[in-house]
C-alpha cells in the first residue's frame, strides 16, 4: 500500500526515516525484503524475511544492536506513514506540563525521561500509551501517572541492551530490577514483587507464527482493548497519534468501544472484565459500542471454551482490574449492563474462585 | 504443604528423560504462558515438588523442581528469562532449607558453600527468605557485600583526591533483600564524583545517610559496615552540611544500636504567664548542637514552640547551596506526649543560614525538636508528599520565611502536584 505524502503541516513528516534510520520493514537484505523482526530472550533480536510469516523456529539473520545489518538498503516506511495526517495531532494544553510534572514527581521519572531521549537517540521512536495517556487526557481530571507503559521501534534485546546503566545510577535507581520476557516484555520494578514501574513493548506486527514485531501504529492499535486506550504520545516530539481515528473523541466524550474485534474467546473473556472495570470506574461512560459488540459478535456461552489456563489468567484479571473499583458492589449485578453474556462469564467466574 | 516452590518469579516447564541431559528450547514459555504472575505464587506448585539441580545440554546444571516420577520438571530462570545456574551441593542446602521452610537454619559451611554460588541464587534465596519468614541476620552475608566493601573503599579513596578507577562496579538489585537500598544511593554518589557534579554527589550523599540510617546494621558483614562507616563519617567533605546526619549513620552501623549523640533537650509545653514581664509573654529555651547545625526551643506562655535551625554560613557555602541544593530544607521532628511530627523547615541565608517554625503546644506534658536527617533540595522535594509538604508552610508564620517554598514552586514542572498547593498555601496566609 502506498504511503500517502506529507503536506506541509503533516507531523508525519517528523517520522521521515533518513539515512542512518535503523532497519524497518520494507527494507532489503540483500534480495530479502524485511517484514518483521523477532526475539529469543537472552539470545537477541532477529529479523524476518519474506516467506518467513510462518516460521515456527527463530530466523538466522541477527539484527544487529548497534548499525546496519550487512547489504541494507532502505526502502521502507515510517511507523506513522500509513496514518492520515489527521491521525497525528498536538496534544491539547497542559497534557505535556502534566507529563513532565509526572517524570518530577516519580523517582523512577527522570530515568523514564533519558530512556526516551535514549531511544531517541539512537535513531527509534517510542511512545507512552494506554492509561497514562488516557488520564492525561481526561477532562476535569487532575490525573496522576500509575505507570509508564511504552512502545517503540527499538527491539527488546536491543533496549535491554542499552540497560543505561550509567544514567540509573546516576538517578539513584541503579538497584531497580528490568526484566525481559519470553512475550519481548521488558520492565522495570523497584521490588520484585512490587508494581511494573515501566513497561515496554516493541510495536506488534500480526498474521506471524512467531511473535512478531516491527509494525506501523495502525497495525499495534488493533492489539489493544479499547479506543480510549489506544492513544499514542511521542515525548520527543510532543505528538499524539490517534491510529484508530476515535480515540481522542471517544476520551472526551467517555465512550467505551474496542479498536478491533477481540481474538478467540479468551480476548472475549478478557474484554468483558476490562470492560467492566472501565464502567466502575466511569459510572457515566457509554458502553452501548461494547454492549453491541458482545450481543452480536460473542458466543451465548464463553464457559466451555475457555481452559484452565485461561480461567486463571481471568482470575487474575478480576483482581487486578475489577476488584478494586468494586468497592463492596457485587461484581455479578455490576455486569449486568454488558448484558446475558458478561453475567454468565462473571457468575462462573466468581464460582471458580 | 511443601515448601519446595520456586525462588525465581519465573520457570520454564521442561520434560526429563532418564539419563539425559534437558534439552534447552531457544523459545521458552515463561510461567505456563503468563509472564505477568509470579511462579512463587502458582497453584501448580503447592504439593509434590523437589527441588533438584537440573542437567542442561548446555552443560551446566540450573536451578530446577521436579515432580515426583512424573518426568515433569520446571528450570528456574533470571530476569533475561535464561536458566539460573546451581552447583548440586547448593541445590541440596536449599532443598534442606525448604524442608522446614521459612524457619530453617543455615550453618557457617553451608553459608559459606552458598556464597560461592552465582550472584543470582543467592539473591533469589535470600529474597524468598526474607519476603516469607524472618531469617537470622547472618543469612544475608551470602549476598556479594565484597563489591559493596569495594565501592565504599573506592568513593573513600576518592575523596582522597584519587581518580575515580574506569571498572565500574555495579551493585545492581542483589542487596535489596538485605532491606539495603542504599546501593542505589552508592552508586549514584560514584557517578556525581566521577562526573564531578556537584548536585548529584549531594543528592547522593544525602540518600546514602538516609537509607544507611534505615539498615540492619546485623545483616552487613563487619568489613561491610567498617568500610560504609568509614565513608559515611567523611561526608561532609561532599556536602559541609551533611556532617551531622553522616556521622549520626557512621556511629549506627559502627555500633548497631545507637547514634552515640545526646538526646535532644526537653522543655514543659506549659509556662505559666508572666505578669511582671513587659509582654506578659514568660519564656524558656534550650539549644541542641547537631553541628554544623543548632536547633534552639523556645516555648512561650502564649502556647507556642518557636524552633530555630541555623548553621554558620561562608560566602562559598551559599553558592554551594544555590548550585546543589537549590533551597535547603532541614527535616525537623518535633516530639511531644502525643508523638513525633516532621517538618521540612528552609533555612536562609542571612548573616548564619536560619529558619523559624512555630508550632502550637499542646497542653501540658513537653516538647522537644531534633534535626531528622540530612538536609534535602529541590530535587527531592519534588518527592515529598503533599500533606507534609502541606504542615511543613502551615508552620512558618512569617511570609519571608515562606518565601523559600515560592522558590522552590517555581522550580517544579508547570503541572506538578507540589506546585498547585504550594502556592495555594502561601497565597491563602497572605
Amino acid at each position: 500500500m502506498m504511503a500517502p505524502s506529507p503536506g506541509p503541516d503533516d507531523l508525519r513528516a517528523l517520522y521521515d526515516r533518513g539515512k542512518a534510520a535503523p532497519v524497518a520493514i520494507g527494507d532489503f537484505v540483500g534480495d530479502m525484503e524485511v517484514i518483521g523482526f523477532c526475539s529469543v530472550a537472552g539470545e537477541g533480536d532477529y529479523i524476518l524475511v519474506a516467506g518467513q510469516e510462518h516460521l515456527a523456529k527463530p530466523p538466522d539473520l541477527r539484527l544487529p544492536v548497534v548499525g546496519d545489518p550487512a547489504g541494507l538498503e532502505r526502502g521502507g516506511l515510517s511507523p506513522v506513514a500509513r496514518l492520515h495526517p489527521g491521525q497525528l495531532q498536538r496534544p491539547p494544553a497542559g497534557f505535556r506540563e502534566a507529563l513532565e510534572a509526572a517524570f518530577a514527581s516519580r523517582q523512577e521519572g527522570p530515568f523514564v525521561r533519558g530512556l526516551l531521549a535514549e531511544i531517541a537517540t539512537c535513531g527509534h521512536h517510542a511512545w507512552l500509551v494506554g492509561g497514562s495517556v488516557r488520564d492525561l487526557l481526561l477532562p476535569g481530571q487532575s490525573a496522576e501517572v500509575k505507570d509508564f507503559d511504552l512502545t517503540g521501534t527499538i527491539g527488546p534485546e536491543a533496549l535491554d541492551e542499552m540497560q543505561m546503566r550509567r544514567q540509573r545510577r546516576r538517578n539513584g535507581v541503579g538497584n531497580y530490577i528490568s526484566s525481559l520476557s519470553d512475550q519481548n516484555v521488558w520492565h522495570v520494578k523497584e521490588r520484585r514483587d512490587g508494581p511494573r514501574l515501566v513497561e515496554y513493548k516493541p510495536l506488534l506486527r500480526l498474521g506471524f507464527t512467531l511473535l512478531a514485531w516491527g509494525g506501523g501504529l495502525d497495525e499495534d492499535v488493533r492489539t489493544r482493548d479499547f479506543t480510549i486506550n489506544a492513544l499514542y504520545y511521542d515525548w520527543q516530539h510532543d505528538v499524539l497519534a490517534d491510529p484508530d481515528g476515535r480515540g481522542r473523541a471517544h476520551v472526551r466524550d467517555l465512550v467505551l468501544d474496542t479498536p478491533g474485534a477481540s481474538s478467540g474467546p479468551p480476548g472475549m473473556a478478557n474484554t468483558i472484565l476490562r470492560g467492566l472495570k472501565f464502567l466502575l470506574r466511569y459510572p457515566t461512560i457509554d458502553f452501548s459500542p461494547l454492549v453491541k459488540q458482545i450481543e452480536d459478535t460473542y458466543p451465548d456461552d464463553l464457559a466451555p471454551l475457555l481452559n484452565q489456563d485461561d480461567w486463571r489468567r481471568l482470575a487474575k484479571t478480576w483482581d487486578k482490574s475489577v476488584d478494586p473499583e468494586l468497592d463492596g458492589r457485587d461484581g455479578e449485578a455490576a455486569s449486568r449492563p454488558l448484558g446475558p453474556k458478561a453475567v454468565r462469564l462473571v457468575r462462573e467466574l466468581r464460582s471458580r474462585s | 504443604m511443601t515448601a519446595h516452590r520456586p525462588l525465581s518469579t519465573w520457570v520454564a516447564a521442561v520434560r526429563l528423560f532418564p539419563a539425559a541431559p534437558v534439552q534447552w528450547p531457544r523459545l521458552i514459555e515463561i510461567n505456563f504462558g503468563d509472564e505477568r504472575c509470579d511462579a512463587r505464587d502458582l497453584p501448580e506448585f503447592v504439593d509434590g515438588w523437589q527441588r533438584q539441580a537440573i542437567l542442561l545440554d548446555r552443560g551446566y546444571l540450573a536451578l530446577g523442581l521436579v515432580r515426583d516420577g512424573s518426568g515433569e520438571a520446571v528450570v528456574e530462570l533470571d530476569n533475561r528469562a535464561r536458566p539460573v545456574r546451581v552447583s548440586s551441593t547448593a541445590a541440596a542446602i536449599i532443598g534442606r532449607l525448604e524442608e522446614s521452610w521459612p524457619d530453617g537454619t543455615l550453618s557457617g559451611t553451608e553459608l559459606d558453600r552458598l556464597a560461592r554460588e552465582d550472584k543470582i541464587v543467592r539473591y533469589l534465596l535470600a529474597d524468598r527468605l526474607a519476603g516469607e519468614g524472618t531469617p537470622p541476620p547472618e543469612v544475608f552475608r551470602i549476598l556479594p557485600w565484597d563489591l559493596v566493601d569495594r565501592l565504599a573503599s573506592q568513593l573513600s579513596s576518592v575523596l582522597d583526591g584519587e581518580p575515580s578507577p574506569d571498572d565500574i562496579i555495579e551493585l545492581e538489585y542483589w542487596f535489596t533483600s538485605a532491606g539495603a537500598g542504599f546501593t542505589a544511593a552508592l552508586e549514584q554518589l560514584d557517578e556525581g564524583l566521577r562526573d564531578r557534579d556537584q548536585a548529584v554527589a549531594r543528592v547522593a550523599a544525602s540518600a546514602l545517610c538516609t537509607q544507611l540510617l534505615a539498615v540492619v546494621p546485623a545483616r552487613l558483614p563487619e568489613p561491610t559496615r567498617t568500610a560504609l562507616a568509614a565513608l559515611s563519617g567523611r561526608l561532609d567533605e561532599v556536602d559541609p552540611f551533611l556532617r551531622f546526619a553522616g556521622r549520626r549513620a557512621a556511629a549506627w552501623l559502627r555500633t548497631g544500636r545507637g547514634t552515640g549523640e545526646k538526646p535532644p533537650a526537653r522543655l514543659p509545653a506549659e509556662l505559666a504567664a508572666a505578669a511582671d514581664s513587659e509582654t506578659g509573654v514568660r519564656t524558656e529555651s534550650v539549644t541542641t548542637e547537631r553541628p554544623p547545625f543548632a536547633v534552639d526551643v523556645v516555648v512561650t506562655s502564649a502556647g507556642w514552640a518557636e524552633i530555630t535551625v541555623r548553621a554558620p554560613l561562608s560566602r562559598e557555602d551559599q553558592v554551594r547551596i544555590a548550585q546543589s541544593y537549590g533551597v535547603l530544607l532541614v527535616p525537623v521532628l518535633v516530639t511531644d506526649e502525643d508523638g513525633s511530627t516532621r517538618y521540612f523547615l528552609p533555612l536562609q541565608p542571612m548573616a548564619d543560614l536560619a529558619g523559624q517554625l512555630d508550632v502550637e503546644l499542646p497542653q501540658g506534658g513537653f516538647v522537644e525538636a531534633d534535626i531528622d536527617g540530612p538536609p534535602i533540595g529541590v530535587a527531592e522535594a519534588a518527592l515529598l508528599e503533599p500533606a507534609e509538604v502541606q504542615r511543613s508552610i502551615d508552620g512558618l508564620r512569617t511570609r519571608p520565611g515562606r518565601e523559600p517554598w515560592t522558590l522552590i514552586a517555581d522550580r517544579l514542572p508547570a503541572a506538578h502536584r507540589l506546585r498547585e498547593l504550594i502556592i495555594r498555601e502561601i497565597g491563602e496566609s497572605e
